[in-house]
């Protein structure tokens, strides 16, 4: 009689499991308000109600980065998280390679180099493709007579920084502020470093930077560049505490010319305005013998967790992420291109296909320090480019600091 | 009937046996006891006691903080350590915010105490404001003056309002230590106060009727009765605060990030950003171990030199 009890005990507990939905985490580091989180809770609604017996949360992690240090230590990561960049150099050891999914062949050629490692291997479903350069309000252009097209060289931006200074207004808003915001000035370093040390064919640091040989006094003038901006009255009045939502409502008021940022800004600036003229330019070049680019890199970018105990659910909501109405929804709310093409699969960025069409051309490079620096060194580039704002180092000493967390790193 | 008599093997088993009984009955209590503290033996063995020895552990490692793989690197990590100029800079902040914050709040802390410890209307209230920043997490601290002090804030729109020029408050050096300094001993002059008041409270009057006799004045009677009794006081006022201000770290956190550059780190803020920052966790334990190690340095000093001039009464 006990044993029958415990057998029909036994029967109803593994019945239970059995019978418990399959719960899936999807983690993102965009938060809760924002048109990418929302997309992707919905398709993960719709999924749940085509699929049965599965359940999935879709939840911004506070914190996100360190978060996810923090989780990857401690090897307890989400079922599916977005990489926002760093697919391959920080979290490729906790992620499935998706090189067998169906929709791999599909990756766009302008995404395919920064998620494929050194092997072929691909971590990630790139759902669309950042695709970045200067942005501008285009009223204050517009006002101070500046043709955003015309710039090619660092020069002539600095031309146009003066003519919009000449009528009252700050040529760019960098942010600046330390702590939590210091990342709006590492976007300055991001922005001008490739077309210093990557960009022109002739002269380039490509191969030093790659393979650990690079000569930091070559930083100088990428750092002296910050300086010469904020010496000559370029930058917004609070440069070493200005906000990025300040950067947002300042775009959105006209008080600013340019920002160094993504179009996500525009993003940003239509919360405060969404009346407002926005646009978005290629980054000038260094040299007069070299052209203006752009940047590209992960925007919305999710993987799976290696050691996933539901890996088959995940690679099924995967693939449904992957499908052109989806994908094609994500890209179009962040105004920037697909990340798979194909049949189905289209482009469309708003009010913003115009410029998507005068940018069409220019060479695009990746994120400087998502490829050409080790990993950890964005926190130093910051650090060092709200030091040099507020005086407390040098430019030399700023290169100096870049070198030493650069070795550091390196020779791990 | 003759007496009992028992013979001596006797004696001596009774005298085992009520030896042992009472030994029992103590092992008995002792065991209790024991047992009863375990739970927070274990807390404290997880949470503080293994957590250090890890620390102390990856400070000889070159581990980034999530990777799978690592390599120990001896004592790597020390010898960078001595030469990083932003170390020492961190190191020279901690002991400005810790000794710093201290001398303040003692000051202060003192001064509330003395008057707040006079029989007036009012001086409940008086103590309870005093002591009311102390409950407040030294986040929203940060976060409440962050909104003051920034470019746009309170300050600069009070100064704007008489004409004067918006300054950048948290740019400088200099300035920010000094504002981080104040804060801190702003936040936790209440607990210096309370220790005070404790202290002056527990100071018998006859000695200042005594000295009021030999015609001491108010200064030699605060002098002589008043400081050398309030010693113990002294000591563990200084020892808190000493502690809490050489590992400070959310009011940094809040209103600089240990920023412009590096110049207002301590070498709590300076840890937590090469570990996340950085990704040198194995470098920001070193810096930990560096951190324990002040702040013990400095405690026992402390104690030491207050010790010898305690007054026993």
């Amino acid at each position: 009689m006990k044993r029958l009890g415990s057998v029909v005990f036994l029967g109803l507990v593994a019945w239970c499991l059995a019978a418990a939905p399959t719960k899936l985490t999807v983690a993102l580091n965009f938060p809760a308000t924002d048109v990418t989180f929302t997309n992707i809770q919905s398709m993960a609604a719709a999924f749940v109600k085509a699929n049965a017996g599965v359940q999935i949360d879709v939840v911004n992690l506070p914190d996100y980065e360190n978060t996810m240090k923090t989780k990857m230590a401690a090897n307890d990561l989400p079922d599916l998280w977005t990489t926002h960049g760093w697919s391959v150099i920080r979290y490729s050891e906790y992620l499935r390679p998706l090189n067998d999914r169906p929709w791999f062949a599909r990756i766009n050629p302008a995404i395919k180099p920064v998620v494929t490692d050194a092997g072929g291997k691909v971590f990630v479903l790139p759902m669309d493709v950042d695709m970045a350069g200067i942005v501008f309000n285009k009223d204050v252009l517009d006002q101070a007579k500046v043709n955003p097209y015309a710039i090619k060289t660092w020069q002539d931006f600095m031309d146009a920084c003066e003519k919009i200074k000449a009528i009252g207004k700050t040529g760019v808003d960098i942010g600046g502020k330390s702590g939590d915001d210091r990342w709006t000035v590492g976007n300055f370093y991001d922005w001008v470093a490739p077309s210093f040390l990557v960009t022109n064919p002739k002269s380039n640091s490509v191969a030093s930077l790659k393979d650990g040989s690079f000569d930091w006094t070559n930083w100088e003038p990428v750092a002296r560049l910050l300086v010469t901006f904020r010496d000559k009255g370029y930058l917004n009045p609070d440069y070493t505490q200005g906000t990025w939502q300040e950067v947002g409502q300042n775009m959105a008021a006209g008080k600013d010319g340019f920002g160094l940022f993504g179009n996500y800004l525009i993003g940003e600036a239509k919360k405060y305005n969404p009346k407002g003229h926005y646009g978005f330019m290629p980054v000038p070049a260094a040299a007069a013998d070299d052209t203006p680019s752009l940047i590209t890199g992960e925007r919305t970018a999710i993987g799976v967790w290696k050691d996933d105990k539901a890996m088959a659910v995940s690679l099924k909501f995967l693939d449904y992420l992957a499908q052109p109405a989806n994908i094609n929804r994500v890209a179009k709310g962040n105004a920037i291109p697909t990340g798979l093409v194909g049949e189905g699969y289209k482009t469309d960025a708003g009010d913003l296909t115009p410029y998507f069409e005068k940018v069409k051309g220019y060479r695009t490079f990746p994120y400087f320090d998502r490829v050409y620096l080790p990993s950890g060194m964005w926190d130093t580039m910051c650090v060092t480019g709200v030091g040099l704002l507020a005086d407390t180092m040098t430019v030399e000493q700023a290169a100096e600091e870049m070198k030493n967390t650069y070795s550091t790193l390196m020779a791990r | 009937m003759p007496a009992v008599r028992r013979r001596p093997w006797a004696l001596r088993r009774t005298a085992r046996l009520a030896i042992l009984e009472g030994g029992r009955g103590m092992e008995h209590t002792f065991r209790k006891t024991n047992i009863m503290y375990l739970p927070a033996l274990a807390l404290f063995l997880v949470f503080v006691v293994y957590p250090f020895f890890e620390g102390i552990r990856i400070a000889f490692t070159n581990w980034n903080g999530f990777s799978l793989h690592f390599k120990y690197v001896a004592l790597t990590n020390f010898s960078v350590l001595a030469g990083d100029r932003n170390v020492r800079t961190a190191l020279l902040n901690t002991l400005l915010y810790g000794f710093g914050s201290t001398f303040f709040q003692q000051v202060l802390g003192l001064a509330y105490a003395l008057l707040l410890n006079q029989e007036f209307k009012g001086r409940t209230v008086g103590r309870t404001i005093t002591y009311l920043p102390v409950l407040i997490s030294a986040v929203i601290m940060g976060y409440m003056w962050y909104f003051v002090l920034q470019y746009d804030g309170a300050l600069n729109d009070v100064i704007a309002l008489f004409g004067g020029k918006k300054v950048l408050w948290l740019s400088r050096a200099g300035t920010a230590i000094s504002l981080i300094v104040a804060i801190n001993t702003l936040q936790y002059l209440g607990v210096s106060m309370i220790i005070y008041l404790a202290g002056l409270q527990n100071i018998p009057q006859m000695y200042y009727e005594a000295a009021v006799l030999d015609g001491a004045g108010a200064w030699r009677r605060f002098r002589g009765v008043t400081l050398p009794l309030l010693y113990p006081a002294i000591l563990t006022s200084v020892t808190i605060n000493l502690i809490g201000g050489l590992k400070l770290f959310d009011v940094i956190r809040a209103l600089t990030g240990g920023g412009p550059g590096y110049a207002t780190h301590s070498l709590a803020t300076l840890l937590n950003a090469t570990y996340f920052g950085s990704q040198r966790a194995g470098y920001a334990a070193a810096i930990g171990v560096l951190l324990f190690v002040t702040i013990f340095a400095f405690t026992v000093l402390t104690q030491a030199v207050s010790r010898r001039k305690e007054i026993q009464y």
